[in-house]
């Protein structure tokens, strides 16, 4: 397998063609905003492509470690919280190919939402350490983002 | 690929078949609009006994494709009945296919506003002209809400108690999270947080559900309509206050947030309606708690797109625009909690 070029690197490539070769030479808006649609896409994957497999891993094991303390702390009144662990971590992805850890992902996800409606209703630091870990998954979201406006609106 | 001689060709047998009583019915100049991202928008030149009139086709776009599947059927029902009414800023609506058996797509005909986009109007004047445009929003908003719901009819549920009703768009946030394959963690814990942030209620009004520059439209005489009806209803009227402000920060220049106060001030005149309703800080609970009307398709026709029954461009480069929901959306109830706190402290 040749592992490099990396996967940003062509893609890098790819979209300094299209903002230098290709978009030059269109004059259709709508064309145009497409374009931009497919650069911003590029950039988005660009961003993500070399990190991915490592950042879920990290914020599955936040999500778990934030549970904890929630169910710790007594306040996982329902039991919510402790289904849904056991739920996760009886259905680990055996592998890091994404689809199987983008199901695991996606059990986590289930984890942190439930944390996160006990801690609301919780308030004070329970709150705070809950809310750190979304505030940190939307800061990851940004940055694969990057800029953003909306592409062709009149 | 657009074919505009057959779209005319097609719009003239469709006018032809809805004007019975007309001698000549003719099409031209057709040409597809640009900027929407849910419907195909196609301008054109329809004359009938020799006069002419510029009008819009709104179609349906094509299976897989969609961003946001919304229902042709009921908007032209809203539409008609709204276009009766005669006290709505908008376009009037006049003919529809509705079942797409003539048209290729179901499709609503509505008279083209010749004094075209409030949002290009703003993007090409000085910034300085920038606070007479937030109030000719302002203004517009002030009308749309005044218009007598009691007069519309059964075209629009007519919502009968505001808890209820708030119940009900709070649900949506954890019901459209649920419905989804992939979890979103941000939806359930913006609901939690509506729902613990409640604002003081307001009267209903008719309620346009995407209130916003590139949705408003300006007729021969420069005044301000609003057009794109896929999502009005009845509710709160902060509503779309709040999603104007929403989308302002998305999609420059900024109106409402050039002077947030006063411009709450001035809706406030214009609508009676107190300060403890209307106010920024209420507005900007009110920028996130109606999104899921929107959101909802958006995130769904990304799920088609994971599954593979979707694979519009525009859906997958509506991730980004997803993200930037989220973002304001968390940094608003952070802004509105902090907010209040520090207005509660002065006032003890």
């Amino acid at each position: 397998m040749i592992v490099r070029p990396s996967s940003s690197q062509l893609l890098a490539v790819v979209r300094q063609e299209l903002k230098s070769s290709v978009a030059a030479i269109i004059q259709d808006p709508a064309l145009l905003a497409k374009l931009h649609m497919i650069d911003s896409i590029l950039a988005s994957v660009e961003r993500r492509c070399d990190h991915e497999v490592a950042w879920i891993r990290e914020e599955i094991a936040d999500i778990e470690a934030g549970a904890e303390i929630v169910v710790k702390a007594g306040l996982d009144a329902k039991g919510r919280i402790a289904l849904a662990l056991e739920h996760l971590r009886a259905n680990r992805s055996a592998d890091d190919h994404l689809p199987n850890l983008h199901a695991e992902y996606t059990l986590a996800g289930e984890v942190l939402s439930c944390s996160l409606e006990v801690a609301v209703a919780a308030g004070h630091e329970i709150r705070s350490r809950i809310e750190q870990i979304l505030s940190a998954r939307l800061k990851r979201e940004v940055e694969i983002r990057g800029e953003f406006s909306l592409a062709g609106r009149q | 690929m657009f074919d505009p001689e057959a779209t005319a060709r097609k719009l003239e047998a469709f006018l032809a078949s809805r004007l019975p009583n007309a001698s000549s019915v003719s099409v031209a100049d057709c040409v597809p609009m640009t900027g929407g991202y849910s419907c195909l928008m196609t301008r054109f030149t329809a004359t009938v006994d020799g006069e002419a009139r510029q009008l819009v086709a709104r179609s349906d776009g094509p299976a897989g494709l969609a961003v946001l599947d919304t229902d042709r059927v009921r908007e032209w029902r809203v539409l008609s009945a709204l276009t009766a009414l005669g006290t709505v800023p908008m376009p009037r609506a006049l003919f529809a296919d509705e079942d797409g058996s003539e048209l290729g797509a179901k499709t609503l005909i509505i008279e083209y506003a010749a004094g075209g986009s409030f949002l290009n109007k703003i993007r090409a004047a000085a910034v300085e002209q920038h606070p007479a445009f937030a109030r000719e929003l302002c203004d517009l908003a002030a009308r749309f809400h005044s218009v007598d719901i009691d007069r519309i009819g059964p075209a629009l549920d007519h919502p009968q108690d505001w808890n209820a009703y708030l119940d009900g768009l709070i649900a949506s946030w954890r019901d459209v999270e649920r419905q989804l394959k992939d979890s979103y963690p941000l939806l359930r814990y913006m609901a939690a947080w509506l729902d613990a942030n409640r604002p003081p209620p307001a009267p209903f009004a008719l309620v346009h559900g995407e209130f916003q520059p590139s949705n408003q439209v300006l007729d021969t005489d420069g005044a301000l309509m609003a057009v794109d009806f896929e999502f009005v209803h009845i509710g709160d009227p902060r509503e779309d206050l709040g999603w104007a402000k929403w989308v302002e920060a998305v999609q420059p220049p900024v109106l409402i947030g050039l002077d947030d106060s006063g411009f709450c001030s001035l809706y406030r005149d214009k609508t009676g309606l107190t300060e403890q309703v209307v106010n920024p800080l209420t507005i900007a609970y009110f920028s996130i708690l109606p999104a899921m009307r929107v959101f909802s398709g958006v995130l769904r026709s990304q799920q088609a797109f994971c599954e593979g029954t979707n694979n519009s461009l525009q859906v997958a480069y509506l991730v980004g625009a997803v993200t930037t929901a989220f973002e304001g959306w968390f940094n608003a109830a952070g802004a509105i909690e902090s907010a209040g706190k520090s207005a509660a402290e002065v006032l003890s």
